[in-house]
């Protein structure tokens, strides 16, 4: 029996003591504070490593961290301010120098009961550190966002970002604060600053904007904060002045032209009446043209058979006398002995010409005319209207004969008078009595051009009697030459000299 | 009936080739994401660096292929291509001692033969080039130094029978290879 007991009890105590040594050891790793959670933070190639403490935090640890580089031939080497340390981190940022190569961390806990180690995994700085977030700044624009974005800073010396990747990605991510619509918006630069515009978005509406930067054998980011701004309208206040300070502009220079202008004497206005003569013109634009009242005048032919008398007269001067004003509307005007061109005439015949002339306008006009062929008399007649009707418009009591250029031979009246048909007689005596004044006579009359000349010199017609004003209204209207006096010859002579 | 059939056929002949026609204006882009994709790869296959094969590496003398004064622009693509196939060959026998998971390992396997492919493709259109290359003289020393590279990686390999110390040390070093192939990627 004691045989039985012996071995048993050799077994539990086996038993025991193994168990016993397990629950020891295990006592003792919950005693010895071993770190837990080793963890690598890393940002922009700056490097922490960080640690948890043990469960039992009484108990005073004391840290030792070191390193070594995968890819170099050298050992491990230690974290310089973290050695002894009681801290539960450990920047490593300047001993991951060399970011291409691989690092592994190894973590000392010193206790009064050991030491216990923990190491990291591999840690590549290229290709495992979180880059970002870049700086980004937005400025609205109708309908779209501008935006700026700036690399953050490295932990390395004398580097930048772009100088270990050389090109870096960016994406972008918009979102609209009521639809949550997220546009993606990706793109690559090699620039440290750069700025882009985000098209095609609506106006007035409140756009959240968040950028992030990978590299191509890096994809760790982290995405900048979201920023807001609100897209402007197209229609904006601001802009209003613009306009209308310039159509004011351009209405004062227009201003300013228009009175240039006017001063300078490009553009009259109407100051006063219209003068008398462009009267017409009014009425003549309009209508049609109504001519002067004809001076419809009835002419009687008294037939006489002696005397053809043809008159010649063609006169150039200018009356330039003052006293022909107050007769402006008679014989100023006068001047027309209307010689009838009629080139037939060839009878001596002298032809009274009774004259009844009706002007509505004025009957300050006389027309006198010679119709030296009685047998012509319808040609006369006719003749005579065409006299009359050119007459008229020499006649015309508005147009200013006084001083108008007798050169203006628009209407000139010739008289050729044929000097053997002049008849003198003395008033008191019969037409049989007379004497011619050229002895010869001449059998054909050389008519000349009709011309009527619309002023005359106020002597010679004085003398003949021109002076009188005619009365159209008179029934008739006798051409007398023996009313014409002894200044009649003077007169006649004067004609001939003429 | 064969004009029938023949249009369509045609058309999608035409737009297979449409589909698979290659753009090597932006092979760069391409070449960039596979290179990344097949460093993931080589980062899956192990763990942590074993702390034994440390002692190990001293026994690596190839100098760093960092550190080698690689091509210009004109080179790139040619030098792109030779590690690529060093790399491809490397690591297609001889990987069961190393004890790495065997689905990474064939992504990786078939990412690489991928690069070669599409690099290919767009390498043949400027072999007619070649003849009237000015910079042939470093082209021929990049090669060399790439060359003399890879040799010594397989010689350590064979050193070592292709132990697992050996391969973690190689994994760590073809690695490196893909920041070079990054920056080259960057120039073509």
């Amino acid at each position: 029996m004691a045989v039985l007991i012996g071995p048993l009890c050799f077994c539990q105590f086996v038993y025991l003591s193994i168990f016993t040594t397990t629950l020891y050891s295990l006592a003792e790793t919950s005693l010895i504070n071993s770190p837990q959670k080793l963890t690598m933070n890393s940002q922009n190639f700056q490097h922490i490593l960080s640690w948890e403490a043990g469960n039992n935090t009484t108990v005073p640890t004391y840290y030792h961290v070191q390193y070594i580089a995968l890819s170099s031939k050298k050992e491990w080497k230690d974290a310089e301010e973290c050695s002894n340390t009681t801290r539960l981190f450990c920047n490593l940022t300047k001993e991951y120098d060399d970011y291409e190569n691989s690092y592994i961390a190894l973590l000392k806990s010193f206790t009064e009961h050991g030491v216990f180690n923990l190491s990291s995994p591999d840690f590549s700085p290229y290709r495992a550190t979180y880059l970002g977030p870049p700086i980004v700044n937005l400025t609205a624009c109708p309908g779209c966002i501008n935006v700026t974005v700036k690399l953050p800073a490295v932990y390395l010396k004398e580097k930048s970002l772009i100088d270990i990747y050389k090109k870096l990605d960016y994406s972008t991510t918009v979102e609209s604060s009521d639809r949550k619509e997220k546009i993606p918006f990706r793109n690559e630069t090699s620039e440290e600053c750069f700025s882009y515009v985000i098209r095609s978005l609506r106006l007035n509406t409140n756009y959240c904007v968040s950028v992030a930067v990978t590299a191509s054998l890096n994809s760790h980011s982290i995405p900048s904060a979201l920023k807001c701004i609100i897209t402007k309208s197209t229609t904006r206040k601001g802009d209003g002045t613009i306009p209308i300070l310039s159509g004011g502009l351009v209405s004062f220079v227009l201003g300013v032209l228009l009175i240039g202008l006017y001063k300078g004497g490009f553009i009259c206005l109407k100051s006063g009446p219209w003068p008398k003569v462009l009267e017409t013109t009014n009425t003549l634009h309009c209508s049609v043209h109504v001519p002067d009242p004809e001076i419809v005048c009835s002419v009687q032919i008294i037939h006489k058979e002696i005397i053809k008398k043809e008159w010649e007269y063609c006169d150039d001067d200018d009356d330039d006398s003052g006293s022909d004003s107050e007769n402006s509307d008679e014989y100023t005007k006068r001047g027309i002995l209307g010689r009838i061109v009629n080139s037939h005439a060839k009878s001596n015949t002298f032809v009274q010409q009774s004259i009844d002339c009706a002007s509505a306008e004025s009957s300050s006009q006389a027309i006198k005319l010679l119709d030296s062929d009685a047998e012509n008399s319808e040609e006369d007649q006719s003749v005579i209207k065409e006299n009359e009707s050119t007459s008229k418009v020499l006649f015309h009591p508005s147009s200013e004969v006084n001083h108008s250029s007798t050169s203006d031979l628009r209407n000139s009246a010739c008289f050729n008078i044929n000097l053997s048909t002049v008849m003198l007689r003395d008033p008191e005596k019969t037409w049989d009595e007379s004497t011619t004044l050229v002895t010869h006579q001449e059998d054909e009359v050389d008519l000349q051009d009709y011309c009527a000349f619309e002023e005359f010199e106020s002597k010679p017609f004085t003398n003949i009697d021109y002076s009188k004003r005619p009365d159209c209204h008179n029934s008739s209207h006798e051409w007398q030459k023996p009313s014409v006096s002894d200044e009649s010859d003077t007169s006649d002579s004067e004609y001939i000299r003429r | 009936m064969i004009n029938r059939s023949l249009l369509p056929f045609s058309l999608m002949l035409l737009l297979s080739s449409e589909t698979s026609c290659l753009d090597c204006n932006r092979i760069h882009v391409l070449q960039s994401k596979m290179n990344s994709k097949s460093l993931e790869h080589l980062e899956k296959m192990g763990g942590p660096f074993p702390f034994q094969c440390l002692n190990e590496r001293s026994a690596f003398k190839a100098t760093d292929i960092l550190k080698v004064r690689l091509a210009q622009q004109e080179n790139a693509k040619a030098a792109i291509q030779q590690i690529l196939q060093e790399l491809f060959q490397i690591f297609s026998k001889n990987l069961t001692h190393a004890a790495w998971d065997g689905t990474s390992i064939k992504e990786f396997q078939n990412g690489i033969h991928q690069q070669i492919e599409k690099l290919e493709v767009c390498l043949s259109a400027e072999v007619e080039k070649e003849t009237t290359y000015p910079g042939n003289e470093s082209l021929l020393h990049t090669s060399l130094k790439l060359r003399r590279y890879f040799q010594t990686v397989r010689h350590f390999l064979k050193e070592k029978q292709y132990s697992r110390c050996a391969w973690e040390i190689i994994r760590l070093e073809v690695s490196r290879c893909f920041l070079v192939l990054n920056i080259l990627t960057k120039r073509i």
